[in-house]
């Protein structure tokens, strides 16, 4: 008798969080594609720094550009919320990218901007890796 | 009094950290150009976007987390 007491007694706050399941979409899972191709992004602009101030970091940037777009594109149906995240990153490294098309800019502008990008995709990826595997 | 001393103080978290890091690099790189400086505080205010969106998802992940784990207990108890 007890016993279906507290059953029925718990059986009110399971119907009620289970009404409140449909305010709270499910985040999107992790996705080991994405992080590998993120990690190899955040990997290759960190060793990129090294290059600024050479002729080699004009390619380098447009190699960037390319994967950050494709990143964009990866995320834009499958991840709204890391999405709007690489969007930023995306912006960021188009920027650069046009400014390398047309000229050399400061080495200390490009170390900076280096800097900011990869931190950028270093908080992405610890998003990504609090995701349910 | 640093170039970067009004806004590193600024009441703004954002402004303040922003302009922290600005200094700290210009000060290990050196100098840029107005363009430059302009183009790179977009740059951290994105970076602080970044924050805030990861920070978000790490707070969704862990409501949905807890509630995935209050169903189970629920229905564990549910099934005895």
């Amino acid at each position: 008798m007890v016993n279906t007491n507290m059953k029925n007694l718990l059986l009110i706050p399971t119907l009620l969080l289970a009404g409140c399941s449909s305010l709270f979409s499910s985040p999107s899972t992790y996705d080991p594609v994405l992080y590998s191709r993120t990690v190899t992004l955040w990997f290759e602009t960190q060793a990129s720094a090294t290059n600024c101030g050479t002729p080699a970091m004009q390619g380098q940037v447009l190699a960037f550009n390319r994967e950050s777009k494709r990143l964009v594109k990866y995320t834009e149906y499958a991840s709204k919320d890391l999405n709007s995240s690489l969007v930023l990153v995306d912006k960021d490294i188009s920027e650069m990218n046009s400014i390398y098309q047309v000229g050399n800019p400061s080495v200390a502008y490009c170390k900076i901007k280096v800097e900011i990008i990869s931190d950028e995709l270093d908080t992405i990826l610890k998003g990504m890796g609090g995701k349910s595997k | 009094m640093s170039y970067f001393d009004s806004f590193t103080q600024d009441a703004d978290p954002i402004v303040s950290h922003s302009a922290q890091i600005l200094e700290e690099t210009t000060t290990q790189y050196g100098a840029l150009s107005k363009a430059e400086y302009t183009e790179l505080t977009g740059d951290l205010l994105d970076y602080n976007h970044v924050i805030a969106n990861v920070t978000d998802i790490a707070r969704q992940q862990y409501i949905y987390d807890s509630f995935q784990k209050m169903l189970t207990i629920v229905s564990t108890v549910l099934s005895l």
